[in-house]
């Protein structure tokens, strides 16, 4: 992770990781982050914070997936049409 | 249920007019570069080979963001086998290999003026394009990357006093890009692969070159950040399963290493591996129809008052490589920027560049094998004997002609590039962002590039092929 550098644009306000300095958007990015890289030293509460984080996170990932079912049967049944139209 | 029926009907259909389109859209590669024969017309319109490549890749890229499993992702990248050390056996095999390259090199300038000058019996021009142009790096990104244990240049230079200079931190790898889109031009433009004793004379400069370099900067330093040839040779050998790591041999899965932060470390770094791409992309435009079209039309234009027509195209080619090249790249980094924007992180985008760059070189490999592997079919008997038999090669050696099947692996090469290239940047993306979601949306305009060069080789691989004018 040493090569990754992040930059704050002027006037933001970052959550920053106490652990190793990384500046984050949001705070669920940053208990996201501390569950992945800094588990052994999390409390408690954090790792709880965590478990509710990543919760959200499947959720959204949940219906991302669905979107990306949908967009994969929209582009088979194009191109099923596509080439019953044009192949041969 | 009939609508079953007519679904698997009209699958059956697809795949069909798909393998029709793989078996007859495509010739062998013939000759010592990549001059073509004329091919077959398509079975389905150009446009919708196109659109079925790319779609590939962005079907691909959406089944890749399904697996949203990060231990599952992190047990398939960090699963290697240890093979036994045998330090003795490895420097015996760099002794000899290297001793033989030496030898091997002297041999090859030397036949290259004194052997025969026709391309196919001469040892100088077969092992140079047929061996180390074709082969060594197919052996490099599919097996482990065999340069060390070979590099002549390297050999000669550990009995010569090196390291007078240190070698600038800034220059980075840029004396390799410089390097690398040299010998491409020098390729293109001089008949080194047609004529052994200009190649020979190439051979003689480049030696040169690189052992003033080494000699000047350091040999460790020179070999590692400028030497083209071995960097070369470093970059497709990430791509293989047996990697050199701490001084023992690990097997991995093929590829899996390109998801490591540690293969791209600079911008020049990236700047190399597009130039790796960008060169087989053009060195396939120019051997086409449309590329010896594009260069006609530059040189009948008005242009022709002010120059003779030699000249001219020599402009035109050196123009496109550079233009080609900044396009390339400046889509690989505008996709940096872009990526950052999606995914409103602070992760600068010149970071995720860098982290996301390893896995194209899953795509040059796969360039690279599409465009080399009928060369290295048909000439590797002329390539043996060659060998076998250095100072009187036949006059008339065998070439084989690769049946028409094996041109359709070209297209699947290609795209096996891509798939693999779609996954270890989902791999990559991964271990940059703790959120998975904003994992996926980094991956969109890396996507929408890798389509595009999917899209561009596909149509390079579909048209007919042709010898570059004005050239020698
Ligand atoms: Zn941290």
């Amino acid at each position: 992770m040493s090569t990754v550098q992040s930059a704050v644009p002027p006037g933001d306000s970052p959550a920053v990781c106490q652990y190793c300095d990384e500046p984050f958007p949001t705070e669920d990015r940053l208990t996201l982050h501390k569950g992945l890289n800094h588990w052994p030293d999390l409390t408690e509460a954090e790792r709880t914070d965590f478990h509710d984080a990543r919760a959200n996170e499947r959720d959204a990932l949940g219906s991302f997936r669905l979107r990306a079912l949908a967009c994969i049967v929209a582009v088979y049944f194009v191109f099923l049409f596509l080439y019953a139209i044009y192949a041969i | 249920m009939p609508t079953f029926g007519i679904r698997f009907g009209a699958q059956v259909l697809a795949w069909i007019a798909i393998l029709t389109v793989l078996a007859d859209s495509v010739a062998a590669a013939n000759g010592m570069t990549l001059s073509k024969q004329p091919r077959e017309a398509l079975a389905i319109p150009r446009w919708l080979y196109l659109a079925t490549g790319g779609a590939t890749i962005g079907a691909s890229a959406l089944l890749a963001s399904f697996v949203t499993d990060r231990a599952f992702i992190y047990s398939l990248h960090s699963r290697s086998v240890s093979l036994p050390r045998m330090p003795a056996v490895r420097r015996w095999i760099g002794v000899l290999g290297q001793t033989l390259a030496v030898v091997g090199l002297c041999l090859m300038v030397f036949l290259g003026y004194t052997g025969p000058q026709l391309p196919s019996a001469s040892l100088t021009v077969l092992v140079t394009f047929v061996g180390v142009r074709a082969g060594l790096p197919v052996v490099a990104y599919l097996v482990g990357n065999p340069w060390p244990a070979l590099n002549p240049w390297r050999a000669i230079t550990t009995i010569l006093p090196t390291g007078f200079y240190e070698y600038p931190d800034s220059f980075d790898r840029w004396p390799a890009i410089a390097g690398i889109l040299t010998l491409v031009w020098v390729e293109v433009i001089f008949p080194v692969s047609t004529v052994p004793r200009v190649l020979a004379t190439a051979i003689l400069g480049y030696s040169l070159y690189t052992i003033a370099g080494a000699v000047v900067f350091g040999s460790d330093a020179w070999f590692e950040h400028a030497d083209p040839i071995t960097v070369l040779f470093r970059f497709y050998g990430a791509v293989a399963p047996i990697q050199l790591r701490d001084g023992s041999v690990e097997i991995i899965l093929p590829g899996s290493d390109l998801a490591q932060s540690d293969v791209v470390t600079d911008s020049s770094d990236i700047a190399f591996i597009i130039a790796l791409i960008w060169e087989l992309t053009y060195s396939g435009f120019i051997t086409t129809t449309a590329g010896a079209q594009t260069i006609t039309t530059v040189v009948e234009s008005p242009l022709s008052a002010v120059m003779a027509a030699t000249p001219l195209a020599v402009l035109a080619y050196t123009t496109l490589l550079v233009i080609g090249y900044v396009v390339f790249l400046a889509a690989y980094w505008y996709a940096g920027t872009i990526a950052r924007r999606f995914t409103d992180t602070y992760v600068t985008s010149r970071s995720i560049a860098l982290r996301l760059a390893p896995p194209l070189l899953a795509i040059a490999a796969g360039y690279h094998l599409a465009h080399y592997a009928g060369l290295l079919v048909s000439l590797s008997p002329a390539l043996t004997m060659a060998v076998v038999s250095p100072l009187s090669p036949p006059a008339n050696p065998l070439v084989l002609a690769p049946p028409n099947w094996f041109t359709a692996l070209s297209i699947a090469f290609v795209l096996v590039g891509h798939l693999l290239a779609i996954w270890e940047a989902h791999a990559s993306a991964y271990d940059l962002f703790p959120s998975r979601l904003a994992a996926i949306r980094s991956q969109y305009p890396f996507v929408l590039v890798m389509i595009g060069y999917t899209i561009v080789s596909l149509w390079l691989l579909s048209l007919p092929g042709a010898t570059p004018p004005y050239l020698g």
